[in-house]
């Protein structure tokens, strides 16, 4: 009996030990500290269209590759959003203020270029490199 | 022994206890401490799943009162608390909006010259806000703007109206029109305009009342941290998730890259900005923009941008436009008698000031 308790114990010690292991690895990726963090890739900054506050398209900011188009349609027609590989812009838009356009070219996480009439709204977003919550403008 | 013999009994002192027939005392002490650990253990693991992941921000966007308005918010039931908060933000829209012919002061403002209009005692209170605001700053900041806006074209998108530099006859025949002093609220509590072509616009002080509403909605609500983003006019409740405050950057004015200074938020505070980058045209060489000096006509030209930082949005609001038209040193005076704001203030000569309240705690960007 003596022996079938020894061997129940460090099975027990050994379930224990595991689910604490477990538990500790599950609120540091939880939290993302120490090796778990997410890779600085991850982190990095990402154009993001919204239409009509719906997220149309998410591209990350890959410093390489090609400048791109991107047709968003709005109540007044569409506005034409290009990516590049370090920043973003609005080309082109059937609203009449043409404030996206003149507001000109955006690279840096939490900027933010919004045509208002046809409800299309580019930001760039990165995530912990944000360095603020919003822009007052 | 077999793990089949392990027995579950209730004992009248300890509850529901295991039972390991023929094991001694000590063994017994030492199996209540491992399932005891166990318990611990599953429970670590269990509130795992109570992390960030599930207490996070959550966040909507919705178009109201002519702009993108963003809410975050995190604590329980932040996703109803930000529902209440924008039904607040519609209700402001039906009443107050200028976009809406059917919202009150759309009614107030076709019977203007006719008769006085039967108004919300919410409108009612912001009607009173705005004029006597009018008052304090000697109509820099003038609800009955509209006409003049008019004829720039910086109206209702809606009816057509092109962006021009009217001739000096059209500005002066505008400026008949305009004057919060002549706005009648009569005994009954209704608004009227004496003139027909007087205009109404609440404009940006019904987003900063939507704004202190929605707030109210959300601490009601019982959210631990919040932040609306009303098309730049921003609020901030509590604390970041991570116990940070919130931070507010402020736009530079002719960098779209650019940003002037963050703002580490105090809980209640709002940071609204008045700037002659937000609706402009060019014409011969010249920026126009949309805040019109009441006293001119014209474009006010004693600024760039003004950001105000305080508790009250709706109050910020008027007094950030009534800084934008008089200029700092006015400004600066109008701030000492009145309510308690910090401000950030870009000038036309390019030069930054940041009120002394502020220095310490506001991270300049050079």
């Amino acid at each position: 009996v003596k022996r079938a308790m020894l061997d129940l114990r460090v099975a027990d010690v050994a379930v224990i030990v595991l689910i604490f292991v477990l538990a500790l690895a599950g609120f540091v990726t939880a939290w993302g500290w120490g090796p778990f963090a997410p890779p600085p890739e991850v982190a990095k900054r990402t154009v993001v269209i919204r239409a009509d506050g719906r997220e149309v398209l998410s591209m990350p900011l890959t410093g390489v590759g090609e400048t791109q188009r991107h047709e968003v349609g709005g109540p007044l027609g569409n506005t034409i959003v290009e990516s590049a590989p370090d920043s973003a812009r609005v080309v082109d838009s059937p609203c009449r203020d043409k404030l996206c356009i003149l507001h000109g070219r955006i690279s840096l996480p939490g900027r933010a270029a919004v045509c208002l009439p046809n409800r299309v709204a580019v930001e760039i977003v990165a995530g912990a490199e944000q360095p603020f919550d919003a822009l007052s403008r | 022994m077999a793990r089949a013999d392990i027995n579950l009994i209730a004992t009248p002192r300890h509850g529901l206890s295991v039972v390991l027939p023929e094991i001694n005392h000590a063994g017994r002490r030492m199996h209540r401490a491992a399932w005891f650990l166990l318990a611990v253990a599953i429970l670590a693991l269990v509130l795992t799943g109570c992390s960030r992941a599930t207490t996070g921000p959550v966040t909507r966007e919705v178009y109201v009162l002519g702009t993108f308005v963003t809410i975050s918010a995190y604590g329980p039931g932040a996703g109803q608390a930000i529902e209440a908060a924008f039904a607040e933000f519609n209700a402001v829209e039906r009443r107050m909006s200028s976009f809406r012919d059917d919202s009150e002061i759309a009614r107030v403002n076709q019977n203007a010259g006719r008769q006085p209009v039967a108004v919300s005692p919410d409108t009612l209170a912001v009607v009173r806000t705005a004029l006597e605001y009018g008052a304090r700053t000697d109509g820099a900041f003038d609800v009955t703007v509209g006409p003049l806006l008019e004829i720039w074209g910086f109206g209702d998108e809606k009816k057509g109206e092109q962006f021009r530099v009217p001739s000096p006859a059209e500005i002066e025949s505008a400026r008949a029109l305009v004057g919060y002093e002549r706005v009648r609220i009569t005994p009954a509590g209704e608004v009227y305009l004496p003139a027909e072509g007087m205009v109404l616009d609440l404009g940006g002080v019904a987003k900063g009342y939507a704004v202190e509403r929605a707030a109210a909605a959300l601490r009601n609500a019982g959210v631990q941290g919040a932040l609306i983003n009303a098309g730049g006019s921003v609020k901030a409740l509590g604390r970041r998730p991570d116990g940070n405050p919130w931070r507010v950057g402020i736009q530079h004015p002719r960098e779209a890259d650019g940003v002037l200074a963050i703002i580490p938020m105090a809980d209640g505070e709002v940071v609204i900005t008045s700037g002659d980058y937000q609706r402009y045209f060019q014409a011969d060489g010249r920026r126009y923009h949309h805040i019109i000096d009441p006293d001119t006509g014209y474009p006010a030209e004693a600024m760039i941008g003004v950001s105000l930082i305080g508790q009250d949005a709706f109050i910020a609001d008027t007094l950030s436009t009534a800084i934008f038209v008089k200029g700092l040193e006015e400004g600066r005076e109008l701030l000492q008698r009145d309510d308690a704001f910090e401000y950030v203030a870009y000038t036309p000569e390019a030069e930054l000031e940041v009120s002394p309240g502020l220095r310490e705690r506001a991270e300049i960007r050079p």
